[in-house]
Protein backbone atom coordinates (compact mmCIF):
# COMPACT_ATOMS: atom_id res chain seq x y z
CA UNK A 1 0.00 0.00 0.00
CA UNK A 2 1.29 3.54 -0.46
CA UNK A 3 -1.07 5.34 -0.01
CA UNK A 4 -1.72 8.09 3.11
CA UNK A 5 -4.28 8.37 5.42
CA UNK A 6 -4.55 11.38 7.43
CA UNK A 7 -4.47 10.86 11.08
CA UNK A 8 -4.35 14.33 12.80
CA UNK A 9 -1.77 15.24 14.13
CA UNK A 10 -0.19 12.39 12.37
CA UNK A 11 0.36 11.14 9.22
CA UNK A 12 -0.09 6.83 9.52
CA UNK A 13 1.47 5.09 6.26
CA UNK A 14 0.21 1.77 5.94
CA UNK A 15 2.51 -0.80 5.81
CA UNK A 16 1.73 -4.51 4.35
CA UNK A 17 1.53 -6.48 7.48
CA UNK A 18 -0.65 -4.25 9.43
CA UNK A 19 1.65 -2.21 10.82
CA UNK A 20 3.19 1.58 9.76
CA UNK A 21 4.66 4.36 9.54
CA UNK A 22 3.53 7.50 11.94
CA UNK A 23 5.05 10.98 11.50
CA UNK A 24 4.47 13.21 13.99
CA UNK A 25 3.42 17.28 11.99
CA UNK A 26 2.37 18.15 15.31
CA UNK A 27 5.03 20.97 15.32
CA UNK A 28 8.61 22.13 14.17
CA UNK A 29 10.92 19.79 15.19
CA UNK A 30 15.30 19.48 14.56
CA UNK A 31 16.25 18.20 11.06
CA UNK A 32 16.09 14.63 11.96
CA UNK A 33 13.43 14.27 13.99
CA UNK A 34 10.83 14.07 10.54
CA UNK A 35 11.89 10.40 9.93
CA UNK A 36 9.89 6.93 10.24
CA UNK A 37 8.93 5.90 13.11
CA UNK A 38 8.47 2.50 13.38
CA UNK A 39 6.41 1.55 16.26
CA UNK A 40 6.23 -2.60 16.03
CA UNK A 41 4.38 -4.83 15.26
CA UNK A 42 1.11 -4.71 15.24
CA UNK A 43 -1.63 -7.49 14.56
CA UNK A 44 -3.80 -4.83 12.96
CA UNK A 45 -3.64 -0.95 12.02
CA UNK A 46 -6.23 -0.60 14.78
CA UNK A 47 -3.85 -1.95 17.46
CA UNK A 48 -1.59 0.31 15.74
CA UNK A 49 -3.26 3.72 16.33
CA UNK A 50 -4.14 2.40 19.66
CA UNK A 51 -0.42 2.39 20.52
CA UNK A 52 -0.49 6.29 20.29
CA UNK A 53 -0.42 7.19 23.89
CA UNK A 54 -1.58 10.09 26.01
CA UNK A 55 0.88 11.46 27.43
CA UNK A 56 4.22 13.53 26.86
CA UNK A 57 6.41 15.76 28.33
CA UNK A 58 5.67 18.80 30.42
CA UNK A 59 5.84 22.17 29.73
CA UNK A 60 7.95 22.96 31.68
CA UNK A 61 10.49 20.82 31.10
CA UNK A 62 10.35 21.37 27.21
CA UNK A 63 11.36 25.12 27.82
CA UNK A 64 14.24 23.83 30.11
CA UNK A 65 15.14 21.71 27.61
CA UNK A 66 15.05 24.14 24.73
CA UNK A 67 17.07 26.89 26.23
CA UNK A 68 19.69 23.88 27.72
CA UNK A 69 19.86 22.57 23.88
CA UNK A 70 20.14 26.03 22.23
CA UNK A 71 22.55 27.30 24.41
CA UNK A 72 20.09 30.39 26.42
CA UNK A 73 19.89 28.87 29.62
CA UNK A 74 21.64 25.84 31.41
CA UNK A 75 19.46 23.06 33.37
CA UNK A 76 20.55 21.51 36.55
CA UNK A 77 19.95 17.47 36.26
CA UNK A 78 17.34 17.34 38.60
CA UNK A 79 18.31 16.31 42.29
CA UNK A 80 15.30 13.91 42.93
CA UNK A 81 13.03 12.63 40.41
CA UNK A 82 9.75 10.97 41.41
CA UNK A 83 6.15 9.64 39.98
CA UNK A 84 3.34 10.81 41.61
CA UNK A 85 0.31 8.60 40.84
CA UNK A 86 -3.33 10.87 40.11
CA UNK A 87 -6.68 10.32 40.04
CA UNK A 88 -7.51 13.49 37.65
CA UNK A 89 -5.78 13.09 34.74
CA UNK A 90 -2.74 15.55 34.14
CA UNK A 91 -1.98 17.47 31.25
CA UNK A 92 1.40 19.42 29.40
CA UNK A 93 0.30 22.12 30.92
CA UNK A 94 0.35 20.50 34.46
CA UNK A 95 1.95 21.91 37.59
CA UNK A 96 2.80 20.99 41.06
CA UNK A 97 -0.42 22.92 42.17
CA UNK A 98 -2.76 21.51 39.64
CA UNK A 99 -2.54 17.72 39.54
CA UNK A 100 -4.90 15.84 42.01
CA UNK A 101 -2.81 12.72 43.59
CA UNK A 102 -3.68 9.71 44.95
CA UNK A 103 -4.75 9.90 48.40
CA UNK A 104 -5.34 7.02 49.95
CA UNK A 105 -3.29 6.37 53.48
CA UNK A 106 0.33 5.75 53.37
CA UNK A 107 0.39 7.27 49.84
CA UNK A 108 3.55 8.81 48.99
CA UNK A 109 5.90 9.44 45.63
CA UNK A 110 8.14 7.18 44.87
CA UNK A 111 11.52 8.24 44.78
CA UNK A 112 12.95 6.78 41.47
CA UNK A 113 16.43 5.63 41.82
CA UNK A 114 19.12 6.02 38.98
CA UNK A 115 20.10 2.56 39.41
CA UNK A 116 16.36 1.66 38.62
CA UNK A 117 16.69 3.10 35.67
CA UNK A 118 18.64 1.62 32.15
CA UNK A 119 20.61 3.84 30.38
CA UNK A 120 18.98 5.95 27.86
CA UNK A 121 19.42 3.89 24.42
CA UNK A 122 17.08 4.30 20.86
CA UNK A 123 16.09 7.60 22.50
CA UNK A 124 14.22 5.90 25.00
CA UNK A 125 14.58 5.25 28.90
CA UNK A 126 12.73 2.14 30.78
CA UNK A 127 12.82 1.61 34.00
CA UNK A 128 15.38 -1.58 35.38
CA UNK A 129 13.33 -3.26 38.30
CA UNK A 130 9.84 -2.89 39.32
CA UNK A 131 8.93 0.65 41.00
CA UNK A 132 6.78 -0.06 44.05
CA UNK A 133 5.08 2.27 46.23
CA UNK A 134 4.48 1.99 49.84
CA UNK A 135 1.42 0.06 51.26
CA UNK A 136 -2.15 1.35 51.45
CA UNK A 137 -2.96 1.24 55.24
CA UNK A 138 -6.54 1.93 54.48
CA UNK A 139 -8.92 3.92 52.85
CA UNK A 140 -8.28 4.17 48.91
CA UNK A 141 -7.94 5.48 45.60
CA UNK A 142 -8.50 4.81 42.28
CA UNK A 143 -5.67 5.94 39.78
CA UNK A 144 -6.27 7.28 35.99
CA UNK A 145 -2.74 8.96 35.47
CA UNK A 146 0.52 9.34 36.70
CA UNK A 147 3.22 12.56 36.37
CA UNK A 148 7.38 11.91 36.45
CA UNK A 149 8.44 14.76 38.81
CA UNK A 150 11.84 16.30 40.34
CA UNK A 151 9.90 16.26 44.63
CA UNK A 152 9.09 13.54 46.11
CA UNK A 153 7.16 16.11 48.26
CA UNK A 154 3.11 16.06 47.05
CA UNK A 155 2.13 19.33 46.50
CA UNK A 156 5.71 20.43 45.23
CA UNK A 157 8.41 20.33 42.44
CA UNK A 158 7.87 20.49 39.01
CA UNK A 159 6.38 18.23 36.63
CA UNK A 160 8.40 16.21 34.29
CA UNK A 161 6.12 13.89 31.88
CA UNK A 162 2.87 12.91 32.07
CA UNK A 163 0.55 10.01 31.03
CA UNK A 164 -2.49 7.72 31.42
CA UNK A 165 -2.88 4.69 33.00
CA UNK A 166 -6.16 2.02 32.62
CA UNK A 167 -7.86 2.91 36.08
CA UNK A 168 -5.87 1.13 39.01
CA UNK A 169 -8.02 0.74 42.36
CA UNK A 170 -5.41 0.73 44.95
CA UNK A 171 -6.75 -0.39 48.84
CA UNK A 172 -5.70 -2.05 51.43
CA UNK A 173 -6.32 -5.33 49.91
CA UNK A 174 -5.18 -4.37 46.59
CA UNK A 175 -1.51 -3.19 47.11
CA UNK A 176 1.27 -1.61 46.65
CA UNK A 177 1.20 0.06 43.96
CA UNK A 178 3.39 -1.56 41.41
CA UNK A 179 5.13 -0.48 38.20
CA UNK A 180 6.60 -3.64 36.67
CA UNK A 181 9.91 -3.61 35.73
CA UNK A 182 10.33 -1.95 31.61
CA UNK A 183 6.35 -0.87 31.84
CA UNK A 184 7.50 2.90 31.74
CA UNK A 185 9.33 4.02 28.85
CA UNK A 186 10.19 7.61 28.40
CA UNK A 187 11.05 8.42 24.49
CA UNK A 188 12.76 11.69 22.42
CA UNK A 189 12.39 11.48 19.54
CA UNK B 1 -29.58 8.08 34.15
CA UNK B 2 -26.22 6.57 33.10
CA UNK B 3 -27.88 5.57 29.74
CA UNK B 4 -24.63 5.00 28.21
CA UNK B 5 -22.92 2.77 30.76
CA UNK B 6 -24.07 -0.57 29.87
CA UNK B 7 -21.29 -0.85 26.88
CA UNK B 8 -18.24 0.01 28.73
CA UNK B 9 -17.12 -2.17 31.49
CA UNK B 10 -17.95 -1.20 35.10
CA UNK B 11 -15.99 1.77 37.05
CA UNK B 12 -13.33 -0.48 39.32
CA UNK B 13 -14.33 2.28 42.03
CA UNK B 14 -17.77 1.52 41.71
CA UNK B 15 -18.89 4.77 41.97
CA UNK B 16 -19.59 5.74 38.33
CA UNK B 17 -21.58 4.41 35.95
CA UNK B 18 -18.79 3.16 33.96
CA UNK B 19 -14.79 3.18 33.58
CA UNK B 20 -15.43 5.26 30.48
CA UNK B 21 -17.91 7.60 32.65
CA UNK B 22 -14.88 8.14 35.75
CA UNK B 23 -12.45 8.94 32.45
CA UNK B 24 -14.16 11.20 30.78
CA UNK B 25 -14.46 13.18 34.15
CA UNK B 26 -11.53 12.97 35.32
CA UNK B 27 -9.66 14.66 31.75
CA UNK B 28 -12.30 17.46 32.65
CA UNK B 29 -10.86 20.25 33.98
CA UNK B 30 -11.95 21.15 37.34
CA UNK B 31 -14.55 24.10 37.37
CA UNK B 32 -11.95 26.39 39.46
CA UNK B 33 -9.14 26.37 36.55
CA UNK B 34 -11.52 28.26 34.68
CA UNK B 35 -10.53 26.26 31.75
CA UNK B 36 -12.80 24.09 29.93
CA UNK B 37 -13.14 21.70 27.08
CA UNK B 38 -15.14 22.15 23.94
CA UNK B 39 -16.66 18.56 22.76
CA UNK B 40 -14.54 17.97 19.87
CA UNK B 41 -11.46 19.29 21.69
CA UNK B 42 -12.06 16.51 24.31
CA UNK B 43 -12.80 13.95 21.92
CA UNK B 44 -9.52 14.20 20.38
CA UNK B 45 -7.70 14.44 23.57
CA UNK B 46 -9.67 10.94 24.39
CA UNK B 47 -8.99 9.28 20.91
CA UNK B 48 -5.27 9.29 22.58
CA UNK B 49 -5.56 7.62 25.40
CA UNK B 50 -5.31 4.04 25.47
CA UNK B 51 -7.56 3.48 28.22
CA UNK B 52 -10.31 5.10 27.20
CA UNK B 53 -12.53 3.65 24.28
CA UNK B 54 -13.91 7.43 22.95
CA UNK B 55 -13.56 7.34 20.10
CA UNK B 56 -13.77 3.53 18.82
CA UNK B 57 -11.11 2.56 15.92
CA UNK B 58 -12.98 1.69 13.01
CA UNK B 59 -12.56 -2.13 12.42
CA UNK B 60 -11.68 -1.86 8.75
CA UNK B 61 -9.46 0.81 8.20
CA UNK B 62 -7.92 1.49 11.56
CA UNK B 63 -8.39 5.29 12.10
CA UNK B 64 -10.94 6.85 14.49
CA UNK B 65 -14.25 6.91 14.01
CA UNK B 66 -14.97 10.24 15.48
CA UNK B 67 -18.57 9.91 14.32
CA UNK B 68 -19.61 7.04 16.38
CA UNK B 69 -17.08 8.56 18.87
CA UNK B 70 -18.73 11.85 19.22
CA UNK B 71 -22.13 10.39 19.91
CA UNK B 72 -20.56 7.94 22.44
CA UNK B 73 -19.10 11.17 24.06
CA UNK B 74 -21.91 12.80 24.12
CA UNK B 75 -23.88 10.14 25.41
CA UNK B 76 -21.78 10.01 28.51
CA UNK B 77 -21.68 13.51 28.91
CA UNK B 78 -25.26 14.23 29.24
CA UNK B 79 -24.87 11.23 31.72
CA UNK B 80 -22.53 13.01 33.77
CA UNK B 81 -24.45 16.28 33.64
CA UNK B 82 -27.61 14.60 34.77
CA UNK B 83 -25.52 13.07 37.38
CA UNK B 84 -24.24 16.25 38.41
CA UNK B 85 -20.46 15.39 37.58
CA UNK B 86 -20.14 17.87 34.62
CA UNK B 87 -20.89 21.34 33.68
CA UNK B 88 -21.66 22.75 30.44
CA UNK B 89 -22.02 26.87 29.76
CA UNK B 90 -22.99 26.08 25.95
CA UNK B 91 -19.53 25.30 24.59
CA UNK B 92 -17.13 24.33 27.18
CA UNK B 93 -17.72 21.38 29.42
CA UNK B 94 -16.11 21.65 33.39
CA UNK B 95 -16.13 19.73 36.10
CA UNK B 96 -18.24 20.09 39.00
CA UNK B 97 -17.06 19.85 42.78
CA UNK B 98 -18.99 17.06 43.06
CA UNK B 99 -17.22 15.39 40.11
CA UNK B 100 -14.07 16.35 41.86
CA UNK B 101 -14.90 14.70 44.79
CA UNK B 102 -16.03 11.49 43.13
CA UNK B 103 -13.06 11.02 41.64
CA UNK B 104 -10.92 11.63 44.68
CA UNK B 105 -13.36 9.86 47.16
CA UNK B 106 -12.87 6.29 47.54
CA UNK B 107 -14.56 3.51 46.74
CA UNK B 108 -18.09 2.12 46.52
CA UNK B 109 -16.88 -0.97 48.41
CA UNK B 110 -14.02 -0.74 50.65
CA UNK B 111 -12.39 -3.74 51.91
CA UNK B 112 -13.04 -4.78 56.21
CA UNK B 113 -9.94 -3.47 57.79
CA UNK B 114 -8.72 -7.00 58.56
CA UNK B 115 -9.35 -8.42 55.19
CA UNK B 116 -6.04 -10.11 53.73
CA UNK B 117 -4.19 -8.65 50.93
CA UNK B 118 -4.60 -10.30 47.69
CA UNK B 119 -1.57 -8.55 45.88
CA UNK B 120 -0.35 -5.35 44.58
CA UNK B 121 -2.00 -3.05 42.64
CA UNK B 122 -0.47 -3.58 39.08
CA UNK B 123 -0.37 -0.17 36.74
CA UNK B 124 -1.13 -0.61 33.64
CA UNK B 125 0.87 2.25 31.91
CA UNK B 126 -0.30 1.48 28.18
CA UNK B 127 1.33 -0.19 25.54
CA UNK B 128 3.60 2.25 24.72
CA UNK B 129 6.20 5.02 26.15
CA UNK B 130 5.70 8.63 27.11
CA UNK B 131 7.61 10.87 24.98
CA UNK B 132 8.44 14.10 23.82
CA UNK B 133 5.42 14.14 21.19
CA UNK B 134 3.47 17.30 20.55
CA UNK B 135 0.87 17.32 23.27
CA UNK B 136 -2.61 17.72 22.57
CA UNK B 137 -4.75 20.48 22.63
CA UNK B 138 -5.35 22.61 25.68
CA UNK B 139 -9.06 23.44 26.41
CA UNK B 140 -10.45 26.84 26.15
CA UNK B 141 -11.13 29.81 28.45
CA UNK B 142 -14.38 29.06 30.13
Amino acid sequence: MSSLELLLPQLFIPGENGDGTVLDLGRARPSDWLREQILGERSGVGDLYRSLNLGGKANYLSNKDLDHNLGKTSFTMPATVAIALLTVAATAASTKASVTEANYTGYARLKVEATSLNAASSQKSTNSAKLEFAACTALSSTIVGFIIVDSTTAGAGNALYWGTTTSTVISTTQTPATIAANALEVTES
Amino acid sequence: MAEAAAEYRPDPGGVFASDVHRRVAAHIYAEEEGTGWPVLGLLHRLAEDHATPLPPVHEEVGVPDYVEGLARLEAVLADLKSDGVAANDGEVWVLTQKGLDLLTGPIANEPEPDAPVEGPAMIDLGPVPIGGKAATAAGVKA
